[in-house]
């Protein structure tokens, strides 16, 4: 039986790293605009880009 | 006279073609609508933009109404700090809401800002709140060149008195935390469950090692959502008892407590492995609910002040020099120089000899109204023609419509009386259960002492109003979304409940019941092609809305231009195209330019365009709103269902008194109501029935605060509404019978839920009297319960709305 204490260990650990994982996507603002990204993801990153300035 | 058929011929052979930039129709044989479209496309073009008509066809926003407001003001170091959100020696952060994004060439357009100006460092659209987050390198460009650049663009931000960049942080917080007290219940829920289900189906596999492992691991997953999960239950129980009042928080309080307690005694004790599965479960079921209800419709804003609709910044005469400066700081006794088409921003006396004032949007009148010198206009009208220049009276604050709009018997009166559908009748419930808490837990004192205390906590922890506490938001979030999908956007899901009780309506006329555009009565001999061309080519200029709506219903294009045009104000406009001297404007400056062949008689009404050709009188143009299509069925329908409804409006016109009276299924019509008088109405009204004030004006803001239901009807939904309840697009009107019926219906899905969860509290207490409830039972019991009630309301409220041909 000790073994499945080990895994139990295991398991939750993984799940606490999920769950640390939503809480930072909700920080980050993720639940809040679920429109933008979808459209965002389908431009072309491709087009030319004259005068792209390197960020400051 | 052969010319002209040739030129009928031509008009009438040419395609309408589409501005390759905004998709409005422009002029035969142009790529462009006007000037401004074509502009933005080479500049789009010459910058490697292309991509923006490559997603979608003719995405751009019309530069037509380009509007040319100084934006000097934005220089102003006040002003900026009202209106940013972060500064600091390099950069500066602004978030602006930008109501024309509709497409996804919107978006790819403006996060590609940095291309079009390099001082800009990066530019963020939020699609459903119509917003772009602006950075950018302030010693590179001012906040006043990013304005600039996003209106000659087409995405004009709206910049008003209310600041609403900074808001919008506050408003995200509460929601932040709530998803996050729902993804801690979900993590603890899953988990807990985890580790209860061998004690019911194996529980001859576990040894004691093992059971204690996962008792006390249920404990640890489980004590963060009592304490933070399930917080605002018991805070918010807390706070409706100290003020006397029993909320449907207090008993699911009451249950949560139970629930632990008793699952900490019962461990801490070797009684069993408690009900840590249900606890977790509870709360989880409970958060996703108010989840659910807490959905909001981001773009939209129903709780707008006087100072989103007034302009941030004006124009004053500063010893005879034009200044521009920030609305906020006017005062009594500044000059005001205000221009065609602009808003007057305070109650001022005007100083011009005249000028042509639209209250429409203020006090429901629905001709300009011509002012005099030395007269009072009050803030909110809007110019038409010809600057006029104004002295300050009151500073906008003060003003008489804001003051108005500021009452505080207005907005806030009998907030106990808009409590939801739950906690009506959580007093009820609440003393039922305590009765039955109480008979058992005497009866088992006389029978077995020692379980008691147990009955006691059982009795409270199946009647925890799980299922209660979930009918109405699933429901009413439900009706939200079918009436959201026909453009009827409530503000929350107590406004549902509301709309189910209503039984008087009012109305207001000019914008709600009249429609936008008008319909125009042309008396004469019938316009050739070639006139209405010559007539167009005049009216194209104007921005008197008479002219404009006369050349609507024209509705022809034309490649002719006025030679010459003179537009003289408040009496017409003279014109030459190809040789013809156009004359249009109102009687009496018609006869006074020597018009031959004009009627004997002065007209009636007051929305009229005489119209003479080289001289000749050749006919009149009577401008008319129109009730929306489909008016009359709809009151039919509602009277048919029993609303009584009433006409309020601001107008004083008789011809539109005469329209009115033609309703036949309106209880009562009244003119010339000032906005207090629609207040008082309203307020009289809610005395005996319940009233909901459908308008759209400034001046009905107060009424539509006051109403149980304020509903606020707009042809652009995101232009300015008045503060309100709901905000209904104005060509739905005509659903409203259906909207009020199918909230009414929905109002019985949540009974008939209410007797679902009845019944299983009345299986759940059996068990629980007779102290037999154990953790399976009520780990059985509680998620079917509140799924078959989400099930239930979810599926009957669909059903609803298919039968109402929602």
């Amino acid at each position: 039986m000790g073994i499945l204490i080990i895994l139990i260990g295991f398991s939750l650990t993984i799940a606490v790293g999920f769950f640390f994982a939503f809480l930072w996507a909700v920080k980050n603002g993720q639940f809040e605009d679920d429109k933008t990204p979808s459209i965002r993801m389908l431009f072309d990153s491709t087009a030319p880009a004259p005068d792209k300035k390197p960020k400051p | 006279m052969v010319q002209p058929s040739i030129e009928v011929r031509l008009s009438a052979t040419a395609t309408t073609t589409l501005c390759s930039h905004c998709g409005e129709r422009c002029e035969p044989d142009e790529e462009f609508c006007c000037q401004g479209c074509e502009t933005v496309y080479e500049l789009l073009q010459s910058s490697g933009m292309g991509g923006y008509y490559e997603l979608e066809s003719t995405p751009g926003v019309s530069q037509k109404r380009h509007s040319q407001e100084d934006l000097s003001y934005l220089n102003d170091e006040s002003v900026i700090r009202r209106l940013v959100e972060f500064q600091d020696n390099r950069q500066t952060h602004i978030t602006f809401q930008v109501p024309s994004i509709h497409c996804s060439s919107c978006i790819w357009l403006l996060e590609h800002l940095p291309r079009l100006n390099a001082g800009i460092m990066s530019s963020r659209v939020d699609f459903p709140n119509r917003t772009v987050a602006v950075r950018f390198n302030h010693a590179e460009v001012s906040l006043a060149d990013v304005v600039r650049l996003l209106r000659k663009i087409g995405y004009e931000p709206t910049l008003s008195l209310a600041s609403e960049g900074v808001g919008k942080r506050e408003q995200t917080l509460p929601q932040r935390r709530q998803w996050m007290k729902l993804g801690l219940a979900a993590f603890a829920f899953g988990n807990v469950m985890l580790f209860s289900l061998p004690e019911y189906f194996a529980p001859e596999l576990l040894d004691d090692t093992l059971r204690s492992v996962f008792t006390t691991l249920n404990i640890l997953l489980s004590l963060p959502v009592l304490l933070y999960s399930a917080s605002d239950y018991i805070t918010g129980a807390w706070q409706s008892l100290k003020q006397r009042y029993v909320t449907l928080d207090v008993p699911i309080a009451l249950g949560i407590i139970a629930l632990y307690a008793q699952s900490v005694w019962d461990v801490t004790s070797g009684h069993g492995p408690g009900y840590f599965d249900s606890f977790t479960g509870l709360i989880f079921f409970l958060l996703t609910g108010k989840a659910v209800q807490s959905h909001t419709y981001n773009a939209l804003s129903f709780n707008r002040t006087y100072e989103a609709y007034f302009p941030l910044a004006v124009h004053r005469l500063e010893q005879d020099r034009l200044v521009s400066g920030a609305v906020a700081h006017l005062k009594p006794g500044d000059h005001l120089f205000i221009r065609n088409m602009e808003l007057v921003p305070c109650d001022s006396l005007l100083e011009s000899e005249t000028c042509e004032v639209d209250f429409s949007f203020v006090t429901g009148e629905s001709t300009p109204v011509r002012k005099m010198k030395g007269d009072v206009i009050y803030a909110g009208g809007r110019i038409i023609g010809t600057a006029a220049s104004l002295i300050v009276t009151r500073a906008t604050s003060q003003s008489y419509l804001t003051r108005l709009w500021n009452r505080d018997s207005v907005s806030e009166d009998g907030s106990r009386s808009v409590m939801g559908i739950a906690d009506r009748i959580s007093p009820y419930f609440t003393s039922v259960v305590m009765v039955i808490a109480a008979v058992s837990t005497t009866i088992w004192f006389t029978i077995d002492p020692a379980k008691a205390p147990m009955v006691l906590a059982s009795v409270l922890i199946i009647a925890c109003p799980c299922a209660l506490a979930m009918a109405a938001p699933f429901t009413l979030s439900a009706v939200r979304r079918h009436l959201g999908r026909h453009f009827f956007y409530t503000k929350n899901t107590l406004v549902v409940e509301q709309l189910s009780r209503i039984r008087t309506v009012l109305f207001d006329k000019t914008g709600t019941l009249t429609d936008a555009s008008a319909t125009v009565r042309f008396s004469g001999e019938p316009l050739s092609e070639l006139e209405k061309e010559r007539i167009h080519a005049v009216l194209r200029n104007t921005t008197h809305p008479l002219g404009q709506r006369f050349d609507a219903w024209l509705n022809v294009q034309t490649r002719l231009q006025a030679d010459t045009y003179l537009e003289e104000k408040g009496n017409g406009i003279r014109a030459w195209v190809e040789g013809r001297d156009i004359l249009m404007g109102s009687f009496s400056w018609l006869s006074h330019c020597g018009v031959i062949g004009m009627p004997a008689q002065a007209p009636s009404s007051s929305s009229v365009i005489y119209l003479a050709f080289d001289g000749h009188y050749r006919g009149v143009a009577e401008i008319r709103h129109s009730v929306r299509n489909g008016l009359s069925p709809m009151l039919q329908k509602m009277r048919y269902d029993g609303y009584e409804m009433h006409v309020v409006s601001g107008d004083s016109s008789r011809e539109e008194q005469a329209m009115m009276a033609g309703l036949p299924d309106i209880a009562s019509v009244r003119f010339d109501q000032s906005p207090e008088d629609k207040l008082t109405i309203v307020q009289n009204m809610k005395m005996h029935t319940k009233v909901a004030m459908i308008g759209d004006g400034l001046n009905d803001g107060a009424a539509l605060r006051a109403a149980h239901a304020g509903i606020a009807v707009t042809d652009d939904i995101h232009a300015f509404t008045p503060a309100s309840d709901a905000i209904l697009k104005g060509n739905e009107l005509t659903k409203l019978p259906a909207f009020l019926g199918f909230t009414k219906r929905a109002m019985f899905v949540i009974y008939a839920a209410y007797g679902l969860s009845f019944a299983y509290n009345v299986v759940g207490l059996s068990f629980a009297v007779q102290g037999l409830l154990t953790p399976i039972i009520s780990a059985i019991l509680m998620p079917v319960s509140s799924i078959t009630i989400i099930a239930f309301t979810t599926g009957a409220t669909w059903l609803t709305a298919k039968s109402k041909g929602l």
